[in-house]
C-alpha cells in the first residue's frame, strides 16, 4: 500500500489530517457500487473531482456539503499531496457557511448487496503478514526491495456467533482435543494465510488447499476460564504437484486462546504461523525470488473504528462464510 | 471406561475433519509457546513503525461528513480498491 509508506508517513500531512481535516479511508470496490445515498454522493463527488476510469480510486478533499476541493491518486508523492492539502484549505476557507458547516441528512438503508457488517455476537481478529528470515538459527524480521513491503501487513477475520460457539471445547477436561471448525480453519487457510505484504494477493482456490490440520486441546480449566491451545498446520499450493505449483504456503500454526464461560466469549485468541511461501500474483509482483519465509499473527481486535474494516476477502460473502 | 473412550472418540473426530487431504506434512518442526511468542513480537507492527496509525481515519463517509460540518473542517478521503486499513 504505497500510499501509507509516502504521503500518510510524512510529518505535516499527519499533523494536517490530525488537525485540519477529518480523514476518512474508503474501500471503492463497494463503494463505487453502492445504490445508495453514500454511492450516490462518492460517485458525483468523483465526477465533480474529474475522476475517471474503471476505479475511482484516490485521494479526495471536499467540504462536507459534497464541493470538490482537489483530488489526485495516492501514488503521488508526499511534497505532490501536502501542496493539493494546502491549497484545499485555502479554498475550503472561501466557501460559505452553508457548504463548510451543512446539516447532514440521515443516510438511509445502506445497500445490502455492497455493505458489510461485523458478525453481531462473533469475533473480529486483526490479522498481520510480515516477511521474516532466518539469522544464525532465529527468526528475524526479512527485507525486501518492494516499497513497503518489509512492514505488517494487515486485514481482519471475522468469526460469527454460532462458529465462536464451536470453538468451545464440548468437554472441559483438561487433555481433550477436538478439531477446530471447519468453517474457521478453511476461512483461516483460504483467506488469511496469504502474502498481502505488497498489496492485494490472489486468494487460494478450494482445491489449492492440499492439507489442513488444525485442533485445539484443552490446557486448563477453571470455573473462571477455559485455556486452549491451537495447534496446526496447513498446505496449499495452486497445484498438487509442489514442482508444479506457481504460488504456495506450507506452514505451521500455533495459538493460545481463553474462553470465559460467565461471558460466553474469548478474550485471547493469540495466533501465529509460519512456514515458506513462493510465488505472486501479477497485482502483487516482485514478490522475493524462491521459496521464503512468511509469518502471520492473529489476535483479537480492539474497539477503534479501524478495527470494523470488512476483511479483503469478504467481497464474496457467501464463500468467506463457507455457504457457496 | 469413559476415560478410555474419550480420547479415541476425540482422535476419530480430529481425524474425520482432515479426510480428503493430501497425508503430506509440512517439513518444519512444530511451533512451541516460546516460539509462538518471539514470532508473534515479530510480526506485530511496532510502536511507530506505521506513522500512518497515528491519523485518526474514519471508516464511514456519512459519519465523517456529519463531523466535518459539526467541525467546520473540509474531508480528506483516501479511497483504494482494497480498503486502506485492510487490505495488505
Amino acid at each position: 500500500m504505497v500510499g501509507r509508506a509516502s504521503a500518510f508517513a510524512d510529518p505535516e500531512i499527519i499533523k494536517m489530517c490530525q488537525e485540519q481535516f477529518v480523514p476518512v479511508t474508503g474501500d471503492d470496490w463497494y463503494q463505487r457500487r453502492r445504490k445508495d445515498k453514500e454511492g450516490e454522493f462518492f460517485r458525483k463527488l468523483a465526477q465533480d473531482s474529474g475522476k475517471q476510469g474503471h476505479t475511482l480510486q484516490g485521494i479526495y478533499l471536499f467540504a462536507p456539503d459534497g464541493t470538490a476541493l482537489a483530488y489526485k491518486n495516492a501514488g503521488h508523492s508526499a511534497d505532490f499531496i501536502r501542496d493539493m492539502m494546502k491549497q484545499a484549505l485555502v479554498k475550503f476557507g472561501r466557501l460559505p457557511e452553508a457548504a463548510r458547516k451543512p446539516a447532514i441528512p440521515d443516510p438511509g438503508e445502506p445497500d445490502a448487496n455492497y455493505h458489510r457488517a461485523p458478525p453481531e455476537g462473533g469475533l473480529i481478529l486483526k490479522a498481520y503478514t510480515r516477511i521474516l528470515d532466518l539469522k544464525e538459527g532465529e527468526y528475524c524480521k526479512g527485507t525486501c526491495k518492494a516499497l513497503g513491503g518489509e512492514k505488517a501487513a494487515r486485514d481482519h477475520v471475522w468469526i460469527t456467533k454460532d462458529e465462536t460457539k464451536a470453538l468451545v471445547p464440548a468437554k472441559v477436561e483438561v487433555g481433550f482435543r477436538y478439531p477446530v471448525p471447519a468453517a474457521v480453519a478453511t476461512r483461516l487457510a483460504r483467506f488469511h494465510l496469504l502474502d498481502n505484504t505488497r498489496g492485494e494477493p490472489q486468494l487460494w482456490k478450494a482445491e489449492h488447499v492440499r492439507a489442513r490440520r488444525m485442533s485445539l486441546v484443552v490446557t486448563g480449566a477453571t470455573a473462571d476460564a477455559v485455556e486452549l491451545r491451537l495447534e496446526g498446520e496447513v498446505i496449499l499450493r495452486t497445484d498438487a504437484d509442489p514442482a508444479k505449483a506457481e504460488r504456495g504456503y506450507e506452514a505451521r500454526l500455533f495459538g493460545s486462546l481463553r474462553y470465559r464461560p460467565a461471558k460466553g466469549t474469548f478474550d485471547r485468541f493469540d495466533l501465529v504461523a509460519v512456514g515458506t511461501h513462493w510465488g505472486e500474483h501479477w497485482d502483487t509482483a516482485p514478490a522475493r525470488p524462491g521459496r521464503t519465509l512468511l509469518g502471520h499473527s492473529f489476535e483479537l481486535a480492539a474497539d477503534r473504528a479501524g478495527d470494523r474494516v470488512a476483511p479483503q476477502a469478504i467481497r464474496s460473502r457467501d464463500e468467506y462464510y463457507g455457504q457457496k | 471406561m469413559r476415560r478410555v473412550l474419550f480420547p479415541l472418540v476425540a482422535a476419530a473426530l480430529v481425524a474425520a475433519a482432515h479426510v480428503g487431504f493430501e497425508r503430506a506434512t509440512v517439513a518444519a518442526p512444530p511451533l512451541s509457546g516460546d516460539d509462538a511468542v518471539k514470532l508473534r513480537a515479530l510480526i506485530r507492527p511496532i510502536e511507530g513503525e506505521d506513522p500512518f496509525d497515528t491519523i485518526p481515519w474514519e471508516t464511514s463517509l456519512w459519519e465523517a461528513r456529519k463531523k466535518a460540518a459539526a467541525a467546520g473542517k473540509p474531508i480528506l478521503l483516501w479511497e483504494m480498491d482494497g480498503h486502506p486499513l485492510g487490505c495488505g
